[in-house]
């Protein structure tokens, strides 16, 4: 299996490229992103592009005549760029991927990463949806997502090969870039006086096994990636030791003003999982790949406010 | 064993008084599952609510192991959905989740809590899927005469799709000198009836079956 990953710059992509590299049946990798990869790769080869660049984006994949695509290159707002950045480079980067993709007949299987803020948050709407459930994005990244999916989608159609797209809770852990993981780590974090809903995340250790286990199943359709049980937003603060601050109304425009001033910029979507809850049924992942996340949502939220300890080096008084 | 299957055992074994119950809240180590039923609060609910000692059961043994959908009828008071809950979850040792409840501020989390979940199909296969106990009443808005109410759609292809099958229950609300009183049907099967249109087939099936366990609870005083 020849394998293109985008996105192989941030965690994720960089965790899949580490894990792919130590399975012996997978011929080459290759990645293209924006930003170099977080770790010494020994196999892949990488490629820095910008999103917009198509026409190398296109000879790049040409080039190396992929049999499976791994779109990981799905920007976060607040996550590595500001909202509006985030979702532009999301959509040139999708719609210059697949463009290259869909002239290249040696694809057999494309896997997508998106998100259960697909689903959207609407009054009435499902609390803990599954795959059957209609995405009704309410947030600028789940719409920046939906995009993604159904530009996969028509791709893989023109192919006729299969898309997976894996509707990943949000991802957290003490070295993830992730708006929530910061908010979530502010000394004070908010929570909505109305109700105290529940939401699910996911480690990235489990969202890079789940999009191996894809690559090698090539299932066609969405597959919910959730983290077991769920935490409501002030028992998340609460195992981290902060302190939750009952908010209503008018007061959320303040608290998006202090957590940017703070350093942790809160988006749409992330401002919606605490006014509203954010959880899925992830049942089917479990049973179509055959990997269940090992870590549970509490596990997962406990895991973010542990930071190693540093250990300083002696550099003054070492011998030269 | 599911993080679900867990919550159910918990909500009767672990410790409820108030110093633990509260020391949970404080370290965030109570248990809220995906829906938003909090284990200590149902608990601490079921041991309060005179509720507990005044309903009898009749027909719990039919109620089986796994999921089921429960569907009860409705009584003039409207407080059958409170009767089911915490009746049948008292004698049964289980949680017992309840549709109906609104998508509103403060009043839809509090009861999410309490095990309530909106009448949403999706939200009902999952529960059925996850091997609860699913309690449903009567859609009056459904049915020709307004008055009995028909099985509701979304529940009634949930269980479909879910293959569990749905247990009639009538509910005598409490009267002077006497408690309120749950009475179970012998299930109705829904394995066999997924090529078949569940609305009409299952809501016939059903609302006779309650019409039945109402005649006998005449019967039986």
């Amino acid at each position: 299996m020849r394998v293109l990953i985008t996105g192989m710059g941030g965690e994720l992509g960089t965790r899949v490229a580490m894990l792919l590299e130590a399975d012996p049946t997978i011929e080459a990798i290759c990645g293209i992103d924006v930003d170099p990869p977080r770790r010494r790769l020994h196999r892949a080869t990488f490629h820095r592009l910008e999103p917009a660049d198509r026409p190398r984006t296109g000879s790049v994949v040409q080039a190396f005549e992929p049999t499976a695509v791994v779109h990981l290159g799905i920007f976060e707002p607040n996550a590595r760029s500001g909202p509006s950045r985030a979702i532009g480079l999301t959509a040139m980067g999708t719609v210059g991927l697949f463009a290259a993709v869909t002239a290249c007949p040696t694809v057999d299987r494309i896997i997508v990463r998106s998100g259960i803020e697909v689903y959207g948050r609407r009054r009435g709407s499902t609390v803990r949806p599954d795959e059957d459930v209609a995405p009704d994005p309410t947030s600028p990244f789940g719409l920046s997502l939906r995009h993604v999916e159904q530009v996969a989608t028509d791709a893989a159609c023109d192919l006729g090969v299969p898309a997976t797209s894996l509707r990943f809770a949000p991802i957290v852990g003490p070295h993830f870039p992730s708006p929530l993981g910061r908010l979530l780590r502010l000394p004070v974090v908010p929570v909505s006086l109305l109700g105290d809903h529940p939401f699910s995340v996911l480690h990235q250790e489990d969202a890079a096994r789940s999009i191996v286990a894809a690559l090698a199943v090539g299932h066609d359709g969405p597959l919910n990636v959730v983290a077991p049980g769920a935490v409501s937003v002030a028992q998340a603060a609460r195992l981290g030791g902060r302190m939750a601050v009952p908010v209503v109304g008018p007061g959320w425009r303040g608290v998006r003003i202090g957590s940017e001033l703070a350093g942790a910029p809160m988006p749409e979507h992330v401002r919606e999982l605490l006014t509203r809850g954010r959880t899925a049924q992830g049942g089917r992942a479990v049973e179509v790949l055959g990997c269940a996340p090992e870590r549970s949502t509490a596990d997962v939220v406990t895991h973010l406010y542990e930071w190693s300890a540093v250990t300083y080096l002696d550099v003054a008084g070492a011998p030269a | 064993m599911t993080l679900d299957a867990l919550s159910d055992i918990d909500l009767f074994e672990r410790d409820r008084s108030l110093m633990a119950v509260l020391g949970r809240r404080i370290a965030g180590q109570q248990t809220i599952d995906e829906w938003g039923l909090d284990v200590d609060l149902v608990g601490v609910a079921a041991s309060l609510l005179p509720l507990r000692i005044a309903v009898a059961v009749d027909g719990a043994h039919l109620v089986p192991d796994g999921p089921a959908l429960i569907v009860h009828d409705r009584t003039p008071l409207g407080i059958e959905r409170t009767v089911v809950a915490v009746g049948l979850g008292t004698a049964l040792q289980r949680s017992v989740r309840f549709t109906g409840s609104p998508d509103l501020p403060v009043i839809g989390p509090v009861l999410a809590r309490l095990g309530g979940v909106s009448g949403h199909g999706a939200d009902i296969r999952g529960l059925l899927h996850d091997g609860h106990l699913v309690a449903v009443g009567l859609d009056r808005t459904r049915s020709k005469d307004r008055r009995t109410g028909a099985l509701p759609a979304s529940a009634a292809h949930a269980a479909v799709a879910v293959g569990v099958p749905i247990l009639p229950v009538c509910v005598r609300p409490a009267g002077p000198g006497s408690r309120a009183r749950l009475h179970i049907g012998e299930p109705v099967p829904t394995r066999r009836r997924r090529r078949a249109r569940p609305d009409d087939e299952l809501d016939n099936a059903v609302r006779t079956a309650i019409a039945d366990l109402r005649v006998l609870g005449r019967l039986d005083g």
